[in-house]
């Protein structure tokens, strides 16, 4: 890629002087093109086969004799196989992708070190087929969301700085003075995976800790894997998309940096609530259960914010569809942190801890918040990088659609069944298998709403595939021949 | 960026305060925890596992058990009237465990003392081979991947071969299961938390001893 971005380096040193920022926003764009898209891609494929491994695993949970003969279909292995490829195959690395994206937009200038981001990417891939692969053979280390064999999560780790630090340099040597909110949340989730993963893969899987305290470090971090990383991500989208989409500035940048601030000191602390009741010291349980209320703050002062930059333009919603995305994946977030305060409430947690009710709403959160948010900044990136509409809107509208009743109907059974379950087994003469059973008619909406969702996720890729395959088409794919070529036949890219 | 630095110092210390928090402060707590001495019987608790069942770990941890499959008794909700245990769990249980395999989600019972509830190793291995053979509405999948099959009248029986035909209907067979079932067994036999310690005494509640003992459920 280096030499058509020398070409359009120019044309960016040209718009530089003032006329055209146009150019500019487009050479920064095909500056971004190569890593962006690898990632953006690889991590739409990963979303389908996990979503497919997803779906066969929901099934299983309520029908057992669906695919049990062969030890790498089963349940025990295809759930965890899924999360790892949601979390680290689309969430972190279409993150990536996007945080990328926007540190070079945000900056203000083309990409640095894209050769480095792009190795990074392709590293990442061999990590998470590597890991995934290892875990479907049975080589689960039994750690949540770090399932994967002990061979993975260095290479993973390795790809992750490259990443980083390609895209930290890009904030530190940007030509527009970095500070704004979006930056905040991309600077500060580089920093916090850097420094959650490697501990967390340290502490339980090289070096470990002893007894129960391996709990408490994998709660704690994919807590912050979740309320940290990915959140940080997602917010970064909402806060660059919200106010460019609504057409005027974020309303109250005081608010903004307080909703930080308090994510920064409270959202790492509350990774704990789930231990309430059980066999860990029991101040940690309830210092989550505070940590999670004080959250609370930070999630209204940030949808508080939103809502005045929104206010009398969320009719744009029906016709913007990236907008549309971002802000069901901003609902999707107060949602689930409502949720994630109630849960952990001990009234309530006495009741619903160890059910399906905390997975429905950490299922909220990674797929309507993080899921959603992310694919509205695919839909918004790609078109940009490869200079070229999607190909169709009703496609765009189905996986909205599908997308959201997906989740939602995720969410909905899960959080019923789960409330179902805990109050059954309130009853200690209620036979345990009896209980399980009246879970099956929830169990099997799940299944439904991931089915539902999975259409979605499919057509997305499709619709992925088609832009990239009309791009190729257009022959302009490998601009500096491509550039020739057009300036030569105009007919050719109308 | 102009105050980066100090963005930076911000981010990196309200994380330090959680990691020093929630990681540093329980070690310095319950890190250097150990095992107990059983009063006259010679023994610590937690045992070290026999060999068997440490193999039957790993094959509990390959399947991925814990995904359905809880191995603590919490102190809320009606896990010890149940009969899951005599006491709640504590630090101490786990001492001996890597991975610890608490597990999150209960789809099935709670296994914690499994191996009092359920003592019999060849209950298990039916129990692996068919579910909703041994329990009424189970919800279980089968794992007839951890079974060979010999037949009827075969001039060397294997010693383990189980007297129940395949589900298939082959009558001619006989179940044998492989080392990873016997060794899945051997593990849940070998779980029980049941000893009382200073930090987690057995009340004698009227529900506890005899149901737990006694339950032949799940």
């Amino acid at each position: 890629m280096a030499r058509p971005m020398s070409a359009s380096a120019t044309s960016a040193a040209t718009a530089a002087a003032g006329p055209a920022p146009r150019d500019a926003a487009a050479a920064i764009a095909v500056s971004c093109r190569g890593p962006v898209v690898l990632l953006v891609v690889s991590a739409s494929v990963w979303l389908v086969i996990g979503g497919v491994l997803g779906v066969v695993a929901s099934i299983q949970l309520h029908a057992p004799g669906f695919l049990t003969h062969n030890a790498w279909l089963t349940v025990g292995r295809l759930r965890p196989a899924s999360m790892n490829l949601w979390v680290y195959g689309f969430a972190t690395q279409a993150g990536l992708g996007v945080l990328v994206w926007l540190v070079a937009r945000l900056g203000g200038r083309r990409l640095l070190y894209p050769g480095a981001i792009a190795l990074g990417a392709v590293l990442w891939n061999a990590g998470v087929t590597l890991g995934v692969v290892g875990i479907l053979a049975g080589g689960t280390t039994g750690f949540e969301w770090l399932e994967m064999p002990r061979d993975a999560p260095p290479l993973l780790f390795l790809a992750f700085l490259l990443m980083a630090i390609g895209a930290l340099a890009n904030v530190v040597f940007g030509r527009e003075p970095a500070g704004s909110v979006p930056q905040w949340y991309l600077v500060a989730a580089l920093c916090w995976f850097a420094w959650v993963y490697p501990t967390a893969c340290h502490l339980l899987l090289v070096n470990p800790v002893r007894g129960v305290l391996q709990a408490a470090v994998n709660s704690w971090f994919t807590s912050n894997l979740l309320g940290l990383w990915l959140t940080a991500v997602g917010l970064a989208v909402v806060f660059d998309c919200v106010p460019a989409r609504a057409g005027r500035p974020l309303a109250n940048r005081g608010l903004a940096v307080f909703g930080f601030w308090t994510l920064a000191v409270f959202g790492s602390w509350n990774g704990l609530a789930p231990w309430l009741g059980g066999p860990l010291p029991r101040w940690m349980g309830a210092v989550g259960v505070v940590a999670n209320a004080l959250l609370g703050l930070s999630v209204a002062a940030v949808a508080w914010n939103w809502h005045l930059t929104l206010r009398g333009r969320y009719s744009r919603c029906r016709t913007d569809w990236v907008l549309r995305f971002v802000v069901s994946g901003a609902v999707a977030y107060v949602l689930a942190s409502v949720a994630g305060f109630l849960l952990g409430l001990p009234c309530l947690a006495a009741i619903t801890s160890l059910t399906l009710a905390p997975v429905g709403r950490t299922q909220l959160a990674l797929h309507g918040f993080v899921g959603l948010t992310l694919l509205g900044a695919i839909y918004d990136l790609l078109p940009r990088l490869l200079d070229i509409g999607w190909p169709s809107p009703r496609l765009i509208r189905f996986h909205w659609l599908a997308s959201v009743v997906g989740v939602a109907l995720v969410f909905v059974a899960l959080t019923l069944g789960g409330l179902n379950q805990g109050l059954r087994l309130r009853d200690p003469d209620a036979s345990f298998p009896a209980v399980i059973q009246s879970t099956v008619p929830f169990l099997g909406n799940a299944s439904l709403g991931w089915t539902v969702w999975l259409a979605g996720q499919v057509a997305f890729l499709g619709h992925v595939a088609r832009l990239l395959w009309r791009r190729c088409r257009q022959a302009s794919f490998i601009p500096a021949r491509v550039r020739t070529l057009n300036a030569a036949h105009p007919s050719r890219n109308p | 960026m102009n105050r980066g630095p100090w963005f930076f110092a911000g981010v990196l210390l309200t994380f330090a305060s959680s990691f020093g928090g929630l990681i540093l402060a329980p070690q310095l707590q319950i890190g250097r925890q150990s095992v107990v001495p059983l009063e006259g019987l010679g023994q610590f608790y937690p045992p070290a596992r026999p060999g068997q069942a440490r193999q039957g770990a790993a094959v509990y941890q390959a399947l991925g058990c814990v995904e359905c499959h809880s191995q603590q008794v919490r102190s809320l909700g009606s896990d010890l009237q149940r009969g899951w245990g005599r006491r709640m769990s504590v630090a101490r249980d786990y001492l001996r465990d890597h991975p610890v395999l608490t597990g999150n989600l209960r789809l099935g019972p709670d296994l914690a003392n499994i191996g009092v509830r359920l003592p019999d190793a060849r209950w298990h291995l039916l129990h692996l081979y068919d579910p909703s053979s041994v329990v009424n509405d189970s919800l279980m999948p089968r794992y007839p991947f951890l079974f060979d099959r010999e037949p009827e009248h075969a001039r060397f029986p294997s010693p383990h071969a189980l007297a129940m035909p395949p589900a298939d209907g082959a009558p001619q067979c006989r179940l044998v299961p492989k080392p990873e079932a016997r060794a899945l067994a051997a593990y849940l036999q070998s779980l029980r938390s049941d000893v009382p310690l200073f930090e987690a005494p057995i009340l004698s509640s009227p529900a506890a001893p005899e149901a737990a003992a006694g339950i032949p459920g799940p």
